[in-house]
């Protein structure tokens, strides 16, 4: 099975770790990754300043991106997922758009053959690789361990959009959890925002939504949340201790990514999934994960 | 100038018609016809219009006329009289609807308007040259109704006819009598004890002469017309027998099964042989084959061993038995639609949001907690309550119609909460609160009144679980113009509500129209036929046809009991005369038509050994389907002939 | 290009349900008010406050509003079509444009940035790509027609 990494400029300069683990896990799951190095900026942060602008940055990655020997794109970052999903909706949907895009598409020597799909990393491990097959992976049981899945809000919102998971109430992200031998709970704080998209024109008020999701979701004893999106990494782990600090409280969420913890449960080493990039206080939660 | 045969009356309806057609060049147009005779009235249905069409018929010797003016679903009648005073048939009279075909319609253009006005009258004058005169006929009717649905709607209505003097069949699918009302405390806005002013009426349903009753059955199947139907009625093994059970429940006591209980909205269990309530109508206990061990495992039969009568029979097997009535009502009522979808306010989730029917519960004296207000899993007297209108209501995600009795109940929910616990407090989110009935604005001034009651005007954004079990309440308040979270330990959710899955089950068997928005029972005309429904002797009341309160479903049960009163104490049904005739000759009996006909009024008869179709004149409602499936050209609509359609078409193509 | 429904807009009955749920603190039925009441001169002046003010920035883009509007209202097109409004007055953040400018030049809107790892080493983005065997970054050859096209539809997303 050959498919197409699409990292995103985000992952590509700063969270790095989210490309690293994915490709370790593809590697022992067999998969060949395609990389394309063509790419481009998705147009997500000036969507509203310059919209045709952006919808035709989308529109290009499907053409750049799309390879038919693959399964599709497999998009690490809900920012970008946002955006390729809503334009494969709206080029579906809109036959003129589609032929003007392609006219422009053409002058740059690109073509869009067919609309490719796109593939979010929890739509593909639990929906792609399968729960059976994570359950298999998986080296060890830890029953006692719970974990706070964070979607990120663009994985599913607006559910105007089709996405893979009920927008309201998901539960693929706890399938593929509990497959890999951890429990989940639902908490209020699930489906909220990590504040990133404030960072450019509000980082303040970024810094308080981020503060409220981290110090919500502490207050049910969750020894762990797991997220996949570079931006919410950023908010949630990398910034952590500057947020927590910044309304005088202290780091106290150990955050990882879905595709590290994946790999970690199927026997990758600490450094294969790039852990020694994880700002927040993983170390409690590490011993019980992690043989050293 | 020959003999005129034919009358032609032109409306100037004010200048409705006459304002854009030129009646004076259309009259002009219409008296070139030689058999045609022409007048027009500036109002024709006025008293003088229709005496003068009255004396101008009988003067002028005409046989035939037409009438252009408005529609004829709103007119024929007024004008068919005319004709019957002027001692011709009724269905010699052939209306052309020169108003909202081509008046109205065609404003701008004044010419082409009465061009066309023209026309189609030519076209009417070609056809009712070959009308006959037709007849209605008479059809005996059984003297009996079916009422599906025993809550209070069905209630009223049984009593209604059977006080008239009718047999009444009234079939409830549960095994009580009692409906949604029998579940509820009080009532808005004066606050009467539900079952101190329902169970007088389960009652005298039960002791009343006429009045069959069968719990724990349900319709199977209805079939024949208006006059006639032939119902069949699957009635549920009980295990007990209701000719020999006391009612003095020992039976229960001992039973080992558990199951959720149903009425009292899952907060409590119930044994495998049970009576939903204590008021239950009739008082004879149920076997709920599910829970009930013997039949689940072969052992225990206790509660045989108990009866002092004998009456339990795990040899039941239910049947089906059949009763011919002539009109049915329908009173299948309402459910809560199902409040888990409305993820942003946890139900379901938390142990302590409860629904408006759970809260009902939960206040009864008869509930599970026999009236002490109880968190549901904590056990323990709520201090903080909040109450959450419109949960689902008026929600383009879920249902877009407001369902009517929320607003209310919230604040009858409140006074529940405050007569139980007076010193707890009561936060009411609700956007608007709808109180536009009798009493029910001097209900909610009096609600407001009361000691730490506090009332958003804005909707609940979302609730929200804390570690220590409380929920947050989440909304905008507009008053105070910031956002505000309250932390409650209980929330109640005013929940829309839904026609149910047996208000669908016997829309699908009596083919009755609903709205696509809500399912709930769609009714003839909403306004002037508000119980009557497109199949004929078939009427509709309470909450399956729409949300509505007590009150309203009373009157609409009254409204609907007396339509079939009037229907069976007339003692016959008229037929209507357009109606499809089989030329048996020409019938190849092919049943073709048979497919098409949706009102099953067509059969396969045998004439003089050939297999022809036949229309039962009760049933066939002169749609014309058969018509236009019939490869034999052999089945034609009465007054409507084929000739008579081809005649027309020719004319205004002329 | 940003098309958004009038019809599902005017259907907003003030409910208030969105502003409860708004982590920024803001509150989205004003943009539809604003957005709507325009026409009439007495509100005009609302309108011209929020193009002109910092709120329509302040927007996180959850979508929680979106998904909670029991009239399906599509906030998030008001609000992005208030942005693309006070964009075409000159008011967009900086930073926007820069990102736009950058991704024209580079394909991408971020350049290489400073990585911290958890024993406090630091590195570019370049280094520990390499470091960690990844690709080097896209490298902006040939791009004419490319920044060509973008600055033609900027043009047309300006007017
Ligand atoms: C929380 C709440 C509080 C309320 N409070 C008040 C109040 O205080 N005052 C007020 O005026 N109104 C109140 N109402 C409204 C009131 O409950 C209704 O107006 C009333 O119950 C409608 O009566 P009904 O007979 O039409 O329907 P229902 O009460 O629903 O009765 C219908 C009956 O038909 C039976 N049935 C359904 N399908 C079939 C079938 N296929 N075959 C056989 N039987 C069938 C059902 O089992 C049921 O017994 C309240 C409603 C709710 C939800
Ligand atoms: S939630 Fe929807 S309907 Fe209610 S105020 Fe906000 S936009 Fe308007
Ligand atoms: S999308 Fe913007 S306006 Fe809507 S709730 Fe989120 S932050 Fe508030």
């Amino acid at each position: 099975m050959k498919v197409v990494i699409f990292t995103g400029c985000f992952t590509l300069v700063k969270q790095i770790a989210v490309e690293v683990s994915i490709l370790k896990v593809l590697q022992y799951l067999n998969i060949e990754p395609i990389v394309p190095r063509n790419i481009n900026c998705c147009g997500f942060a000036f969507r509203s300043i310059y919209p045709s602008t952006s919808l035709y940055l989308t529109a290009r990655l499907l053409a750049s991106l799309h390879n038919p020997e693959t399964i599709g794109i497999l998009t690490l970052c809900n920012g970008c997922y946002l955006m390729l999903r809503e334009t494969v909706y709206r080029l579906k949907e809109d036959r003129k758009l589609l032929e003007g895009i392609k006219s422009h598409l053409k002058e740059e020597g690109l073509e869009l053959k067919e609309i490719p799909r796109i593939i979010h990393p929890i739509e593909f491990f639990h929906d792609i690789i399968g729960i059976k097959m994570l359950e298999n992976a998986k080296r060890r049981q830890y029953s006692d361990i719970v974990v706070a899945t964070h979607y990120g809000c663009h994985a599913l919102r607006p559910s105007t959009t089709p996405s893979f998971d009920n927008p309201m109430n998901p539960s693929k992200m706890e399938r593929v959890i509990e497959a890999l031998g951890f429990r989940t709970r639902d908490y209020p704080e699930r489906l909220d925002c990590c504040g990133a998209v404030l960072l450019a024109t509000n980082p303040n008020l970024a810094m308080r939504l981020a503060y409220n999701k981290i110090s919500g979701t502490s207050r049910w004893g969750f020894s762990l949340l797991v997220t996949t999106c570079p931006y919410c990494f950023e908010m949630l782990d990398s910034r952590q201790e500057a947020i927590m600090q910044m309304f005088s409280d202290e780091p106290k969420l150990s955050v990882m990514l879905l595709s590290q913890l994946i790999g970690l449960q199927i026997g990758l080493s600490e450094s294969d999934v790039a852990l020694n990039l994880n700002l927040s206080p993983i170390d409690r939660i590490l011993p019980y994960i992690v043989k050293r | 100038m020959s003999k005129a045969k034919i009358a032609v009356f032109l409306c100037h309806c004010g200048t409705n018609i006459a304002g854009v057609i030129d009646i004076e060049r259309v009259a002009k147009e219409i008296r070139r016809i030689p058999d045609a005779v022409v007048w027009d009235h500036r109002f024709l249905c006025s008293t003088d219009g229709v005496e003068s069409m009255v004396n101008n018929i009988k003067s002028s010797g005409v046989d035939r006329v037409v009438v252009a003016a408005c529609s004829f679903r709103t007119h024929e009648p007024l004008f068919q009289e005319a004709l019957r005073r002027a001692e011709l048939n009724p269905y010699l009279l052939e209306m052309v609807n020169i108003r909202e075909l081509c008046s109205w319609v065609h404003e701008g253009e004044k010419e082409k308007a009465t061009e066309k006005a023209i026309r189609i009258i030519k076209a009417a004058i070609t056809k009712v040259r070959n009308n006959k005169p037709l007849e209605r006929k008479k059809l005996p009717i059984i003297p009996a109704a079916l009422v599906i649905g025993g809550g209070i709607a069905g209630i009223r209505a049984a009593l209604d006819i059977a006080d008239a003097g009718f047999t009444v069949y009234l079939v409830e699918k549960e095994p009580s009598i009692g409906g949604n009302m029998a579940k509820l405390d009080k009532t808005f806005p004066t606050l009467d004890c539900s079952i101190c002013i329902l169970g007088p009426l389960m009652n005298a349903v039960a002791q009343h002469p006429n009045i069959k009753l069968f719990t724990y059955s349900e319709v199977l199947s209805i079939e024949g017309r208006v006059g006639e139907f032939l119902v069949k009625i699957l009635r549920k093994p009980r295990y007990v027998r209701e000719d020999l059970c006391k009612g003095c429940l020992i039976c229960i006591a001992k039973c080992p099964g558990k199951a959720i209980d149903e009425f009292n909205a899952g907060l409590s269990y119930r044994k495998a042989i049970y009576i939903p309530y204590p008021q239950a109508v009739p008082r004879i206990p149920v076997i709920d084959p599910n829970t009930c061990l013997y039949i689940q495992k072969g052992v225990c039969r206790i509660c045989e061993k108990l009866c002092p009568v004998g009456a339990i029979d795990f040899s039941q097997r239910g049947g089906v038995i059949e009763v011919r009535v002539g009109a049915i009502v329908v009173a299948t009522g309402f459910e809560e639609y199902n409040a888990s979808n409305i993820y942003e306010y946890g139900y379901s989730k938390y142990p302590n949001v409860v629904t408006g029917l759970q809260l009902e519960r939960l206040a009864s004296s008869y509930g599970p907690t026999e009236g002490r207000l109880i968190i549901p899993g904590l056990g323990k007297e709520p201090r903080r309550i909040a109450i959450v209108n419109c949960v689902g209501s008026r929600d383009e995600r879920h249902l877009p119609y407001c369902c009517r009795v929320g607003c209310m109940a919230s604040l009858k929910h409140t006074w529940y909460v405050k007569h139980l616990l007076p010193d707890a407090e009561v936060f009411i989110f609700a956007d608007e609160i709808r109180a536009s009935g009798k009493g029910f604005e001097e209900f909610y001034r009096r609600i407001r009144q009361l000691p730490k009651v506090y009332i958003v005007k804005g909707r609940a954004s979302e609730v929200r679980g804390n570690p220590n079990g409380t929920l947050s309440v989440r909304a905008y308040d507009p008053a105070l113009g910031r956002e505000i979270s309250i932390e409650v330990d209980f929330v109640v959710l005013e929940v829309g509500i839904v026609a149910g899955r047996g208000t669908e089950a016997v829309k699908n068997i009596l083919k009755l129209g609903v709205l696509p928005s809500s399912g709930f029972l769609l009714e003839l005309h909403p306004k002037l036929n508000p119980v009557e429904t497109a199949v004929d002797g078939v009427y509709i009341c309470g909450a399956a046809a729409g949300p509505k309160d007590i009150p309203e479903t009373v009157a609409q049960a009254s409204a609907a009991a007396s339509k079939v009163i009037t229907l069976l104490s007339r003692g016959y049904i008229e037929t209507q005369p357009y109606i499809a005739k089989v030329d048996e000759e020409l019938c190849s009996g092919c049943r073709i038509c048979l497919t098409v006909c949706e009102y099953n009024a067509i059969k396969i008869v045998e004439r003089g050994g050939r297999n022809v179709a036949y229309v039962d004149e009760a049933l066939c409602k002169g749609c014309g389907a058969c018509v236009g499936s019939c490869p034999s050209r052999a089945i034609e609509v009465l007054n409507l002939g084929l000739k008579q359609v081809e005649e027309m078409v020719a004319e205004i193509l002329r | 290009m940003l098309e958004i429904s009038l019809e599902t807009i005017r259907a907003c009955y003030t409910c208030f349900k969105c502003i409860g749920v708004c982590p920024a603190g803001l509150r989205p039925n004003l943009f539809v008010k604003a957005y709507l009441s325009s026409i009439f001169k007495e509100f005009r002046d609302v309108y011209e406050e929020i193009i002109g003010g910092s709120s329509i920035w302040s927007c996180a883009r959850c979508l929680k509003c979106v998904e909670i509007c029991p009239q399906k209202v599509p906030l998030n097109d008001i609000i992005e079509y208030l942005q693309h409004e006070a964009a075409k007055r000159g008011l967009a953040p900086k930073i926007y444009l820069n990102m736009a400018e950058n991704t024209m030049n580079t394909y991408l809107a971020f350049t290489s940035q400073t990585i911290v790892s958890k024993d406090g080493d630091f590195y570019t983005t370049e280094d520990i790509r390499e470091l960690l065997g990844l690709a080097p970054l896209p490298e902006p050859i040939g791009n004419e027609k490319f920044k060509e096209i973008l600055n033609m539809l900027r043009g047309l997303d300006s007017k």
